[in-house]
């Protein structure tokens, strides 16, 4: 009885971290509204957040919250507060240049599935210090890291250099 | 250079806070300045101005008015009426009827200081409040005060 | 896995304890500070001293009408309140109050309550984009700008005392403290850290999203009754977070001689609380220039420093 009770507010508590993130990423690529799209975007990285924490990684989960809505979602909306332009002009949310990414996500997931056909599927395998993974970046994985880094930086740097020559003409 | 004025600039900055939270924390700790009305009252000033009274003759207890009419005359917003008779005794008249229209009342002192009896002053009421405006229109100034003339 | 349904409960009612007290007593003390430190008393009339006070206003509050402008996004004017409410139940989770008052110790917690304090910007933008008015609109957009100048200092703050504690768990970061508190060793980081938790609290002098002189009360123009008290709510126990992490992160937490634990923990909060307090009633508001200048050309500099240098001081 008890048993069932947790095992109903836990299936409850994953269904709502799925409706979280598809009704959210759904929201985010048909929503009309430029602002309801961006809280779409927000729902579905919660979501995500919460999958990962499901996955037991509490400490990516938090990373996820810190770092995409704490962070690129709130550039977003600095972006948006700025330049935001009254009604909904310019193309319909969906069109047919966006089938093009959805065969490809379709393609990709189809190709990860069918490699994981057969195999068992243990989630938290075992649970990984924080230390480790911090060691495992400035260690083993360093060049990976550095190299992402090294993408954020040039990334900047062309935002900045656009704005820049936009301001000129 | 730059640098040398930047921090100093922080330095300075900083100073400056502080001093304003010295301040305000000693407006904290120092007493209120409020007056905790109506349980408190904060002392009238001496030449306080409130409406103007109609002072008592000391030995008759009348009004001190004999109704000459210069305060409603000399008045600039003509808010005194004023009627005075003689009572069958003397011959000086005493006021019947004295009314003030406070709503329109300047409180410029003008009737106090033209008062040939010196019959009128300010009075220190501040806490005026009322119904309708009927009660400021026409105050009765000699209301309390005893009278010659029987009715 | 091992927490069962009624612990959770009782969690979740001692933490809306902690929120709907410390709210009745943060509003009261504000008054009465910003009445102090103007000659006056604040309230006195609703129990000794006004102390109900807040009370009283809470039910009239609760009478009042919750309004929806036509005009508003509906989802979005309603979802505001529940946005900047909802993370503080969370944030209080990992938050230690004393030995043992603790609803559940993560290891992960420091970054937990940072992680949600962000999110406090996320129900403003809601509030003001969801309320169609100009005023909200422009406290919202501001907010946003705000949270980018403050939250890079904030977490190089953080990130030097985490490194200085080697841990992210705030009861480890408190114990770490036992021999000497960090405000010894880190004076500056801790000025730095209480301006940047004054900006994430919204506070005076950087209170530009609600900014009544300009923006007439800001993000929350449009809320009536318990709408607006969710955002009350929700201000008063950000900074009771905040404070909170301040105390634990610079001034050793629930640790202290004589007293026990919680009673230490509050009295460090409260004077933060107070300090926050005392900046309000103090300075007047920047202009967005100058907080902006403040946050990325002041603080995060110093942080960066002083980050570099304890680095480098921990390596040697």
């Amino acid at each position: 009885m008890f048993a069932s009770f947790v095992h109903t507010v836990y299936t409850l508590a994953f269904a709502t971290i799925l409706l979280l993130v598809v009704g959210g990423a759904l929201l985010a690529v048909t929503a009309r509204n430029l602002i309801h799209c961006f809280f779409g975007l927000v729902g579905a990285l919660l979501g995500v957040a919460g999958l990962y924490y499901n996955l037991g990684s509490p400490l990516l989960a938090v990373m996820q919250v810190m770092i995409y809505i704490g962070a690129v979602c709130v550039a977003i909306a600095f972006g948006l507060t700025l330049t935001r332009k009254q009604g909904e002009e310019g193309m319909r949310p969906l069109d047919i240049k966006a089938a093009i990414p959805v065969v490809l996500v379709v393609a990709m997931l189809s190709a990860t599935l069918k490699s994981l056909a057969g195999r068992e599927i243990v989630a938290s395998a075992r649970k990984i210090d924080e230390s480790r993974i911090g060691w495992m970046l400035l260690g083993d994985y360093l060049l990976p890291f550095e190299l992402i880094s090294i993408l954020l930086t040039v990334a900047v740097i062309g935002a900045v250099t656009i704005a820049l020559i936009n301001r000129r003409i | 250079m730059n640098g040398y004025r930047y921090l100093a600039g922080i330095v300075t900055g900083s100073v400056s806070l502080l001093k304003g939270m010295r301040v305000t924390f000693a407006n904290m700790v120092s007493r209120p300045h409020t007056v905790q009305w109506p349980r408190q009252t904060a002392p009238l000033p001496a030449r306080f101005r409130g409406h103007i009274r109609m002072l008592a003759d000391e030995e008759t207890g009348f009004p001190r008015c004999f109704a000459c009419g210069s305060c409603a005359r000399i008045c600039p917003s003509a808010c005194i009426t004023v009627q005075g008779r003689k009572p069958g005794d003397r011959k000086k008249k005493v006021a019947v009827r004295f009314l003030l229209d406070f709503t329109k009342c300047s409180l410029c002192g003008l009737c106090v200081e033209s008062c040939p009896a010196r019959a009128l002053a300010f009075s220190r009421d501040y806490a005026l409040a009322g119904y309708r405006d009927t009660e400021f229109r026409t105050m009765d100034l000699l209301e309390g005060l005893a009278s010659p003339f029987q009715f | 896995m091992s927490i069962s349904p009624v612990t959770i409960v009782c969690y979740l009612l001692g933490i809306s304890a902690v929120v709907g007290l410390n709210a009745v007593i943060l509003v009261w003390l504000e008054r009465k500070v910003a009445g102090h430190m103007h000659f006056r008393y604040g309230p006195m009339e609703v129990g000794p001293h006004g102390l109900l006070q807040t009370l009283a206003d809470g039910i009239k509050l609760l009478g009042k009408q919750f309004l929806v402008p036509d005009a508003a996004d509906r989802p979005l004017f309603l979802l505001a309140p529940v946005v900047s409410l909802v993370p503080i139940f969370v944030a209080m989770v990992p938050l230690p109050l004393g030995e043992t008052l603790q609803a559940w110790e993560l290891n992960i917690g420091l970054l937990l309550v940072v992680a949600l304090g962000l999110l406090n910007t996320l129900g403003i933008l809601l509030a003001g984009w969801g309320s169609n008015n100009k005023y909200a609109l422009l406290g919202g957009s501001r907010a946003v700008a705000q949270i980018l100048a403050y939250k890079i200092p904030l977490l190089l703050c953080i990130l030097t005392i985490i490194m200085m504690a080697g841990s992210y768990s705030l009861r480890q970061i408190a114990l770490a403290q036992k021999d000497g508190w960090y405000i010894l060793y880190q004076p500056l980081l801790f000025i730095i850290y209480i301006v940047t938790i004054t900006l994430e609290t919204n506070r005076s002098p950087f209170d530009f999203s609600e900014a009544e002189s300009e923006l007439v009360a800001g993000f929350h123009i449009e809320y009536s009754a318990m709408g607006f008290s969710l955002f009350f709510l929700a201000e008063y126990s950000y900074m009771f977070i905040a404070a909170a992490l301040a105390s634990i992160l610079f001034l050793g937490g629930w640790q202290g001689p004589f007293l026990p634990g919680p009673v230490w923990s509050l009295l460090k909060l409260y004077g933060i609380i107070f300090l926050l307090m005392w900046f309000r009633w103090t300075f007047p508001r920047l202009r967005i220039d100058q907080m902006l200048h403040l946050g990325w050309k002041i603080l995060l500099p110093l942080a960066l420093v002083n980050f570099l240098v304890t680095a480098g001081v921990l390596a040697l």
